[in-house]
Formats: structure tokens, C-alpha cells, sequence
């Protein structure tokens, strides 16, 4: 690697953790400056008193604003966030628990959503002008438009409830265990589980790769060097892939990352229409029952996924397009 | 001699929101084997188009309207579309102008090459790789440039490579539409030279297709001048140069500088071309020509050959001798101009 | 990018190329009538307005009325019988609660969106016209709103300062803004250089006058454009907190719907009648939004390339 391709992973990480320790500010301010008693968002009422002394002094409740801060920023970084009053067990453990779900979820739908949307987007873009397209474009619009969870909704009465074809929720059905994660992946229940939400999550964010696609596509075909490998007597189909849809696909990968950004958001709802036992459903969970730390500790997680997958985009996109160098960035 | 390339009234329509623009309207030209043919004419005279219209790859809203092409015994005009892409570039290829666009910015100069031999060629890969690199050599194009992107060539570099790619398959004939209007004065030479000595040295026929006049001199054997959709003159290069006889070519001359011929000033041709979708009736030149007459105005002047080799557009082209003495002043222009 | 470029902007219709007056309105109009989409967008808008403002008139009942008949509790009654959609499982009129949906929605609707371009707009003419640090500041607080994944963040802010509309319409305000910004400032640093503005500062007009009387007027099209994006986020946003369970329980809105149908296990029994339309409604009206910006972008970058 260059040196200018490590210096600016470096800058992006440096803006990474920048942007983590704004959040996390905010996340401290929030608590405290929260009508009520701030000690709420630490200790559960229903500690006894010996309980709740010990837990102000770990965490420093008694001591000045700034030192609270400092040590809740250090209990951050090590790691440490708290302990869940509903749970009773450490936040970052649920954390790490569900994950996994998310991430599944939530990547696989995205992308399968790119797949079929920059797929769909260059056929759309070829059938310019015909009845298809416009068809076409009209269910993309409304599919774009319809809240996700009400897609879900539909999809959960039609075929979980009434074709009886797939579970109503979770991951798993009762009683089945696995050996590994991967294990877990592959098998046909877990899979069952998966198809609902996933189909309505990719219904969902497919229309934004779909779109962008499409016009991209309409911009290249009528740019220079189309026309060129036209002249040049090759097949159309290999100017439609190999020139046109790969130049078209250039600033798709750029909203890579903004996708990622608001799947976040997105999966959040999916997952609490499907139960889907993710790192959205534990941080609604843990608001609706005030559980404080882990609505904290989830949405601090939630929010580096959401940085960190956006830094993994963007290098993929520097990755594919040959003129941008590091050095500009 | 059989002409390489016939074209016989070939018309080219336009449809836009406006209407029909007839922006080739009735061009009949020959082009010999092995010469190299100028055509020489101003933006929007319909040159452009009408090489397009050779290779057959027209904008969505174009159409060939009329008229026919031969080229080695079939009318390319009535070929169907894939009997048309077989001879792409196999047989007609074009130069297209030096911009950035013309090459895909994501693949590598080389990679291009091969895909031209190999998909339209038919060339192995092992062949195809030998081929690039002999075609690199025969434009005067550094061999590691093929490991490069567009855009990190030059302009120079890019337009030798665009030579390179039009002579890959070797075809009979070339259309090269401002191939060195992009390029610096220097460049433009080098590369102007290279292209002559490429065709004496494989036989191919060019068009030259500009608005620059100077490059038609530099480098073409005979020319044609268009106008509106129409060829106004052809003839040999020294010919229609020492003597044009069509008005419009006495105006194009009067408005180039000239190292050898000095003038005090130059006579720009007043007024603009006419609007091809309400083209006016009679002679397309006749609104800005200093010379019209009533006849002009009402009777669209054949192309005629008027010596051997040597053809114009214009009513009055018996008194082209006449007429070339009275273009030298400025005046004429000026009034010219209704 | 070389390859793909974009076409440029054009707020100034064709004519006045160059003098800089403020984008003409009627060019506007003329857009939206020659493309229907955008025509059907302004129309479904102006039909939800009318709903909303005669929801008392149009709705046969109170939407939070439980409906007895009798003695009878009118519960989970499928369509007909003087009940357009069907009833709630606890006897609720949907077809009241649906008419009456549209209130909060346009509301939250347009007045997030009213806030989200407001700040965008300011902040994006500020950061672009003034440059150095205000730029920068401001472009790095936008960088921040972007890495805060929005639904989970507003989702804390509503449970922590209470659920209500105006909470949601603040969390919107507070991160949605930065699209609009980054627009705005793109738009402002091309502006920046054109002749009447420099004209305006050689003529000693402040800083603040000139963005204010110059660079306001033309950025405001495309900050509109955004805003009529900003409304469909909008009502989509409080649907989907409201479904979760924090929106504000004094009104019946279409995502409250949702919810009430969810939890009542609608789903299971097929009650199609209640969950289905509030979901239609939200539809129609993002794509509403969706169609007007679009033939909006069309007056403002137009696709001369195409036919």
C-alpha cells in the first residue's frame, strides 16, 4: 500500500473515532440532562441501598460532571457499558449476543438489495421508453414509498399467517440448537426464519440502487465512448455489461454507503415486526422498559456499525474506480 | 479508378421537437482507394453526421432518409444490422475527435486494444497481444502505455492510440472526423505526418473530416467542401485552393490566415448557416453569398463537373475566375450579409 | 467523474442566462402541468389537505370512540353496515381513525419539513458563501449527523424527552438537515463567483445582505426540492415511531394504526380492512412528494440529452 492510501485510512479512522466520541458526548449529555434523577439512568430502583452506593462509586456518580465523563468515556472504550436492569446481565454480553442477527440481516439485505437493484436498474435503463419501464419505474416508486414495516406487515398476514409457508418470528424455532454460527447459517430453519424479513428489507432498499442505476445507465449510453465501442462492431450486450453498466456502476457503490448509513434505521422496524432477536428490537425493548444502559450501549454499538460500514463502502468504491486516488481525497 | 466508398444522394434526417432537420441532404461523393479525401466545412454543415452515417452508428433520433452507399459492391444503406456490424471496424473504422471520452476511463488502454482484436477481430489473445504492440509501434505510441488508464495519457497520446485502435483490424477505409482539433499546434503536426505516411504504407483510403482547412492542406490530396447538407465543391486540394469556384470556398480562404499568401485582413463570411429544418429555397449559400443572383434564390445549383476531377455547386460557376478577384474585398462580404 | 457527468444545474430559464434575477415561479407551473406525474402529485396532496381540514365532516364517527350498537360492542366488524372499513377489535371506527390520520401526518409532514430545509438552507448558505471556519464547522457537524443512524436516534430522543410530535419533529430538525445543507453549500459556491454577486460586494453590500437578498432567491428551488423529499421522510418517520410504540398517543395517527392493528394480532386473522389502508395512505403521499420533486428536478436539471 502507498503511503498516501495508509495515511488516509488513517484520517478516516481518525474521523471514525471522532465521530464515535461526538455521539457518545451526546449520549452522556442526554442522560444527564434528562428530566428526573440521573442516577435513573444507572441504577435501578430496585437495588438495594447497599447495591446502589456500590454502583455510584464505580461509576462515580458522587464525583464532579467532567470526572463522570471521563469515566464514562473510559468505561466505554474498555468495553464496559453497564449493566442491564432487565437483563441483569452485562449490557455489552446482549450486545455481542445479537450482533450476529444484525448483521446478517442488515448486510444481506443490502446486498441482495444492490444485486437486484443494479440489475433491475440497467434492464429498466434498456427498456427505455416501453410500457415495461413504465410499469417498472411505478412499482419501484411505491415500493420506495410504502413504510417497510407495513410491506412486513403484509408479507407476515399473506404468507406466515394465512399460507402457513414461513415462521411469524425469531430465528430459530423452538428447540433447535447449533453447533456454530456457521452451522446456524446454513441450515434450512434458520433460513425460514431469515426469508421474510429479508424479502422486506431488499423490497425496501432496492429501490434507491434500482433508480440510480437506471440513470446512470441512460447517462452512459449516450456518452462517448459508447459510441465508440458501438462503431468498434462489438455486440451490444457486451457494451451494455462490460462499458455502460460498469462505468453506470461507479456512483451506485458511492451510495453504498449512504444505503448502509439509513439500513440501519431501517432494520430497526424490520426487525421488531418479525422479532427478529437484532440489535434494533434490544434497543426498542430496552427504551419501551427504561432499561437506560442498555439503550445506550445499543445505540453506541448501532452507531459504529453504521460508521464503520460506511469507511468499509467507501473503500470498496476507491477500489473500483481507477481515477480516484487517495491523495485527492 | 472504382471508388473505395460511393455515395449517391444520401440524405440524413433529424427528428427533433422542432421538426426535421435535413442535416444531410442529398451528398454524392466519391473516395478513391489509397487517397486521403478532406471534408472540409463548418460546425453544424453536416460533415459530422455524414461519417456517422457511413459507419452507420446515428444518434436515436436520426435516420438515413434516402440515397445510397457503395462500399465494395453492397449499398451499406440497406444492409441489415448485423450484416452492418460485421464490417465495423473490420472495414470501415473511425478516428473519432481527440477528447477523453472516446476511450472507456475504466479500462486499460491495453485491454481495449485486445478486446477490439479478439471480440471483433477474432484474434487469439497471444496473437491480439502481438498485434497491439506492433500497432503501438506503427503510431509512435510508447509500448507502456498500455498499462495505462485514459487518463493519464496526454492528448497526443490518446489520439495516437485512437489511430492505433482504427488501423487494429487493418480496414480499407478510414473516417476521421477532427482527429488533431483538440491537439496543440506541434502535436498536430507530428501526428498529421504519421497518418500520411500510415496510409502510403497500408493502402488505406481516409476521410478527413474538419473545419480547419489548414490540416486539409497539410494533408489531403483532394477535398470537398460542405455547406448545409450538401457538397458545394470538390476537387484536388491545390486545385480548389489556387482557384475555388464556389463562393463559399473563396469566403473560407479569405478567412484562414495564410503563411505563404499574406493578407491584410481577414473577411470573415458574415451571417450564420441556415436553419436546416426550414432550409430557403433555391441555393443554401445564396443569403450570405456575394454573388447571388435572382436565380440563386429560387433554384437549388446541381453539383456539376466542370473539369476533370474538379465539381461545384453554383450557378455562377463559369465566372469562378471573376468572382475570385471581386472576393478579395472586403466589401463584397459585407453586404452580402441580408 | 469524467464518464458520468452530470448536467449542469439550471436555475435560470432559458433567456435570462446570465443576469441572475431569482428562478421564475411560473416556469415552475409550467413544468407541473406538462408533466402528469408531478400534476397527480399536487392533486393527491390537495386531496389529503381537503380530508384533513373536513376530518370532522367526512369522519361518521369519533375516531376514539368505542362504538356500541345497543348493548353491543361493535368489535372487529369486517366493512359494510355503516362501517366503511370495518371496526377495530375493540370497536373503534377505522375508517374516522384513517380520515383523521391525515392531520398528524401533513402536520408532522410539513413542518419537519419546514424546519429540515430552513436549517439546511441557512446552514448550507452560511458554510458555502462564507467559507473558512463556519464551513468547516459546519461541514464537520454534517459529517457527525451522518454517521448517527437517524430512526435509532430518534427513537432515544422521543423516549427520553416524552413521546409527542413536536419531539420527532425535533430529532428530524436536528439530524435530516445535512442533505439539504450540502446541496444548498454546492449550490452557493458556484453562485458565489457569478457577476451580480461580485457587483453586490464591490457595491459594499454586508455579507449577510448578499445572502440574504442574492444568494437566498436562487438557492431557494433547490432547497424546495429537497423539502418536498422532506415531507415524505417525514410522515415515514413518525409512522414508523409511532409503530414502535413511542409516538404520541393523543392523536390517532396512521403509523398509531399500525401499531394498534400489530399488537391486536390483525396479522393473524386476516383483518386486511384495518392494517392495509393507513399503509396505502402513507404511500400515496411520499409518492405524491416523490412525483413533484421529481418533475421539480426536471425544471432544474434538465435532461437535455434526452428526448
Amino acid at each position: 500500500m502507498t503511503r498516501s492510501s495508509s495515511r488516509w485510512i488513517v484520517q478516516r479512522l481518525a474521523q471514525l473515532a471522532l465521530v464515535l466520541w461526538v455521539i457518545a458526548t451526546i449520549l452522556f449529555l442526554i442522560f444527564r440532562l434528562m428530566p428526573g434523577n440521573p442516577l435513573v439512568a444507572f441504577i435501578d430502583p430496585n437495588f438495594t441501598a447497599e447495591q446502589q452506593r456500590a454502583l455510584i462509586h464505580q461509576f462515580g456518580l458522587d464525583l464532579p460532571l467532567w470526572q463522570q465523563y471521563l469515566i464514562f468515556l473510559k468505561e466505554s472504550v474498555t468495553g464496559n457499558l453497564g449493566q442491564s436492569f432487565f437483563y441483569k446481565a452485562p449490557v455489552s454480553q446482549l450486545v455481542w449476543e445479537t450482533l450476529p442477527n444484525t448483521l446478517i440481516l442488515t448486510l444481506g439485505s443490502v446486498i441482495i438489495a444492490f444485486l437486484i437493484g443494479t440489475v433491475a436498474g440497467a434492464f429498466l435503463a434498456w427498456k427505455r421508453g416501453t410500457a415495461a419501464e413504465a410499469a417498472g419505474i411505478s412499482v419501484v416508486v411505491a415500493l420506495r414509498a410504502a413504510p417497510e414495516f407495513w410491506v412486513g406487515m403484509i408479507l407476515l398476514a399473506v404468507f406466515s399467517f394465512s399460507l402457513r409457508w414461513f415462521p411469524s418470528s425469531g430465528t430459530a424455532s423452538p428447540g433447535v440448537h447449533y453447533a456454530s454460527l456457521g452451522a446456524q447459517l446454513v441450515s434450512v430453519d434458520f433460513l425460514r426464519h431469515l426469508a421474510l424479513p429479508l424479502v422486506t428489507f431488499v423490497l425496501y432498499l432496492q429501490g434507491l440502487p434500482l433508480l440510480l442505476m437506471r440513470s446512470n445507465m441512460l447517462d452512459v449510453m449516450e456518452e462517448e465512448f459508447v459510441v465508440m465501442a458501438r462503431m468498434k462492431g462489438l455486440p451490444e450486450a457486451r457494451i451494455l455489461l462490460r462499458h455502460a453498466a460498469r462505468n453506470a456502476l461507479l456512483p451506485v457503490a458511492t451510495a453504498f454507503a449512504l444505503v448502509i448509513g439509513y439500513s440501519l434505521s431501517g432494520d430497526v422496524v424490520v426487525e421488531n415486526v418479525f422479532s427478529w432477536p437484532g440489535l434494533g428490537r434490544l434497543l426498542v425493548k430496552a427504551v419501551s422498559s427504561k432499561d437506560y444502559p442498555l439503550a445506550q450501549g445499543a445505540f453506541l454499538v448501532i452507531a459504529a456499525l453504521a460508521i464503520l460500514m460506511n469507511l468499509l463502502a467507501d473503500l470498496v468504491y476507491t477500489w473500483l474506480d481507477p481515477r480516484v486516488s487517495y491523495a485527492k481525497r | 479508378m472504382t471508388p473505395l466508398l460511393a455515395l449517391e444522394d444520401l440524405r440524413v434526417e433529424y427528428s427533433t421537437r422542432r421538426g426535421v432537420r435535413r442535416a444531410v441532404d442529398g451528398v454524392t461523393l466519391d473516395v478513391l482507394p489509397g487517397e486521403i479525401l478532406g471534408l472540409v466545412g463548418e460546425s453544424g454543415c453536416g460533415k459530422t453526421t455524414l461519417g456517422r452515417a457511413i459507419i452507420r452508428v446515428l444518434p436515436r433520433n436520426a435516420r438515413i432518409t434516402g440515397g445510397r452507399m457503395w462500399f465494395e459492391g453492397t449499398d451499406l444503406a440497406a444492409l441489415s444490422e448485423p450484416a452492418m456490424r460485421a464490417i465495423r471496424w473490420r472495414k470501415i473504422a473511425m478516428v473519432p475527435q481527440a477528447s477523453m471520452d472516446s476511450l472507456d476511463p475504466v479500462y486499460r488502454l491495453g485491454d481495449q486494444f485486445l478486446e477490439v482484436l479478439v471480440v471483433s477481430g477474432g484474434l487469439g489473445r497471444s496473437a491480439a497481444r502481438e498485434r497491439a504492440l506492433d500497432l503501438c509501434d506503427l503510431v509512435g505510441l510508447d509500448r507502456r502505455r498500455l498499462q495505462s488508464f485514459p487518463h493519464e495519457l496526454s492528448g497526443g497520446m490518446r489520439q495516437r492510440a485512437a489511430i492505433a485502435m482504427a488501423l487494429a483490424l487493418r480496414p480499407p477505409l478510414l473516417l476521421a472526423d477532427e482527429p488533431v482539433t483538440a491537439l496543440d499546434v506541434v502535436v498536430q503536426h507530428h501526428i498529421l505526418r504519421r497518418l500520411r505516411a500510415l496510409t502510403a504504407e497500408l493502402g488505406v483510403s481516409v476521410v478527413l473530416i474538419t473545419h480547419d482547412i489548414s490540416v486539409i492542406a497539410q494533408t489531403c490530396a483532394r477535398m470537398a467542401v460542405m455547406y448545409a447538407g450538401m457538397i458545394v465543391e470538390v476537387g484536388s486540394t491545390i486545385d480548389v485552393f489556387a482557384a475555388p469556384r464556389h463562393p463559399y470556398t473563396m469566403g473560407l480562404e479569405n478567412s484562414f490566415p495564410n503563411l505563404v499568401r499574406p493578407q491584410d485582413t481577414l473577411i470573415p463570411i458574415e451571417g450564420s448557416p441556415p436553419d436546416l429544418i426550414a432550409p430557403p429555397p433555391g441555393c443554401r449559400f445564396a443569403p450570405r453569398c456575394p454573388f447571388a443572383v435572382d436565380r440563386c434564390t429560387t433554384e437549388v445549383p446541381a453539383l456539376r463537373e466542370l473539369a476533370p476531377g474538379r465539381w461545384a455547386a453554383c450557378h455562377r460557376a463559369n465566372e469562378a475566375a471573376e468572382l475570385r478577384v471581386q472576393s478579395k474585398d472586403a466589401r463584397r462580404w459585407q453586404v452580402a450579409a441580408r | 467523474m469524467g464518464a458520468v457527468s452530470r448536467p449542469r444545474p439550471s436555475l435560470l430559464p432559458a433567456g435570462s442566462a446570465g443576469r441572475g434575477r431569482p428562478a421564475r415561479w411560473g416556469a415552475l407551473w409550467a413544468v407541473l402541468q406538462h408533466d402528469r406525474f408531478a400534476f397527480a402529485g399536487i392533486c393527491i396532496y390537495a386531496c389529503f389537505l381537503l380530508v384533513a381540514l373536513l376530518a370532522p365532516w367526512l369522519a361518521p364517527y369519533d375516531p376514539q370512540q368505542t362504538i356500541l350498537r345497543g348493548d353491543e360492542l361493535m368489535a372487529a366488524r369486517p366493512p359494510g353496515g355503516g362501517f366503511l372499513l370495518g371496526t377495530t377489535n375493540v370497536g373503534r371506527d377505522i375508517f374516522s381513525q384513517l380520515v383523521f390520520g391525515a392531520r398528524p401526518a401533513l402536520t408532522v409532514g410539513f413542518v419537519a419539513a419546514f424546519f429540515v430545509v430552513l436549517i439546511g438552507t441557512v446552514a448550507g448558505i452560511v458554510a458555502g458563501y462564507s467559507g473558512g471556519w463556519p464551513d468547516t464547522v459546519l461541514m464537520r457537524l454534517a459529517d457527525v449527523a451522518f454517521g448517527i443512524p437517524f430512526l435509532p436516534f430518534v427513537i432515544v430522543l422521543v423516549a427520553f424527552l416524552g413521546a409527542s410530535l413536536w419531539n420527532i419533529v425535533l430529532a428530524m430538525a436536528l439530524l435530516l438537515w445535512k442533505d439539504t445543507a450540502r446541496v444548498v453549500r454546492a449550490q452557493v459556491l458556484t453562485l458565489r463567483e457569478r457577476g451580480f454577486v461580485e457587483s453586490a460586494r464591490v457595491l459594499g453590500a454586508s455579507p449577510a445582505r448578499i445572502m440574504v437578498v442574492h444568494i437566498a432567491p436562487n438557492v431557494l428551488p433547490i432547497a424546495l426540492l429537497y423539502g418536498s423529499l422532506a415531507i415524505g421522510w417525514a410522515i415515514l418517520t413518525e409512522a414508523a415511531v409511532s409503530f414502535l410504540g413511542f409516538g404520541d398517543s393523543a392523536q390517532i395517527s396512521w403509523g398509531f394504526m399500525l401499531q394498534d392493528a400489530y399488537i391486536s394480532q390483525a396479522l393473524s386473522v386476516g383483518a386486511y380492512n384495518w392494517f392495509v389502508p393507513p399503509g396505502v395512505c402513507i404511500m400515496l403521499l411520499v409518492m405524491a412528494g416523490y412525483f413533484i420533486s421529481r418533475g421539480y428536478e426536471e425544471l432544474l436539471f434538465p435532461r437535455l440529452r434526452r428526448q
